[in-house]
């Protein structure tokens, strides 16, 4: 994750969020002060790497103090997907060799998927995973090969985007047991079931967890307009990113988003992507080799 | 010779090197003679360009046999092909959302086929 943006744009999602759909939200979710909470460490390496003097000992020291965390941390460091030839065995070397974000974002992701880890029979988290997996994979390959600014920022984007439908299930089961059953007996997109039943989408309760988190905007608003990029009048880039991602995922049937339907891609994402069926090819072949190494990932559910 | 994408294959463009497959195994030889269904064979295989004899300058013709492919069983290919059809039937009136579909079509069968399966 980039260091936060501008307050005026901190604002505005705050202000977005806030003052839409508050009351759809409180519905949907019920008590809203009941929301899950990331260990103390994450905020407090995002707040130490805002220090452009910080070390990487310093940082390696305050994740290792969360030695549940740092263990999973170094298990993806470790991972195929990123494929070192020796095995780093702690923190403060990932941060050398990996870099500051890099490291930041993992922690992120293992800390985010033992916050969401499976609770409920009736919902298929591990494919919701997967899909979100395949997604921030599908992500960074499109980051790189659009030359995107920052991949890293992509990969983190296109794994969150679909938190909200954790919220949902984790906070509002009954609306989200209706929900299902709309997707299911209508064969429809998830956000259709969501506007039409309740009048908000996955993406805003995600946006909405993610401003509770503290996330920077930028990936706040790709979470919020994953499906809409079209309203987007900032960081069009990662919000376009995530956009195809996500489709590209759901074309090659990677887990489950939780729906069997393919939305339309928008034509203004076909355009700035500059995508094209060579580059798609391209892209699906190294979205299946980087699933492939990354099942490291996917253990970490278990 | 030159370097072309597969796309642009046409029959009897005569084939440079050797083209092999992701395990290193050929696919095909230096001098075949290539057939314009090649094109889609070799994507499968996730092959995207091939060098090719220039204009008049090509050995003594002969015409292969297709790159041996694992093919599905045509109850699981036309599956998949149902399957993938359906999840897009609310798109598929835009013309890059069906080559996105065909894309689609064309990579899961090819990973089914090398043992993959369900993703």
């Amino acid at each position: 994750m980039q260091h936060p943006g501008n307050d005026a744009v901190e604002m505005d999602v705050a202000a977005g969020c806030a003052a839409v759909q508050t009351e759809q939200l409180k519905a949907l979710i019920g008590n809203i002060d009941n929301i899950p909470t990331l260990p103390t460490v994450i905020a407090e390496v995002t707040e130490a790497i805002r220090d452009p003097r910080v070390d990487a000992s310093h940082v390696g020291q305050i994740i290792s103090r969360d030695q549940a965390l740092s263990a999973k941390t170094l298990r993806l460091v470790n991972s195929a997907f990123y494929g070192f030839p020796r095995k780093i065995t702690n923190i403060t070397r990932a941060i050398i060799v990996m870099g500051f974000n890099k490291v930041q974002n993992l922690a992120l992701t293992a800390s985010v998927l033992d916050t969401f880890k499976s609770r409920d029979k009736d919902f298929d988290y591990a494919g919701l995973w997967k899909h979100s997996l395949g997604t921030a994979i599908a992500a960074e390959v499109l980051a790189k090969m659009v030359k995107a600014g920052d991949t890293e920022d992509a990969f983190v984007s296109g794994l969150l985007h679909d938190i909200g439908k954790l919220v949902m299930a984790l906070y509002a089961k009954e609306a989200f047991a209706r929900i299902r059953d709309h997707v299911e007996r209508n064969d429809v997109l998830m956000l259709s079931a969501e506007m039409e039943l309740y009048e908000i989408d996955h993406g805003l309760v995600g946006a909405w967890l993610a401003d509770e988190w503290k996330f920077p905007p930028k990936l706040t608003r790709a979470i919020r307009l994953h499906h809409n990029p079209d309203a987007a009048r900032e960081f069009q880039e990662i919000i376009y990113i995530t956009h195809a991602s996500d489709i590209l995922c759901r074309a090659l049937e990677i887990g489950n988003g939780g729906d069997k339907r393919i939305p339309l891609m928008s034509k203004t994402v076909w355009t700035a992507l500059r995508l094209n069926e060579s580059v798609l090819d391209k892209c699906m072949t190294e979205i299946f080799e980087g699933l492939d190494k990354a099942k490291d990932f996917l253990e970490l559910l278990k | 010779m030159r370097k072309i994408p597969v796309e642009d294959i046409e029959d009897d463009m005569v084939l440079a090197e050797e083209v092999l497959d992701d395990r290193g195994e050929v696919l095909l030889n230096a001098g075949d003679r290539l057939r314009k269904t090649y094109s889609a064979k070799l994507g499968a295989w996730g092959v995207t360009e091939i060098f090719v004899e220039s204009e008049g300058s090509a050995p003594a013709p002969r015409v292969p046999e297709p790159p041996e492919e694992q093919r599905l069983p045509k109850e699981v290919e036309e599956r998949i092909r149902t399957r993938v059809n359906h999840r897009f039937a609310n798109v598929i009136e835009d013309p890059s959302m069906r080559k996105l579909m065909e894309l689609s079509i064309k990579r899961l069968l090819a990973r089914t086929a090398n043992g993959h399966g369900s993703t």
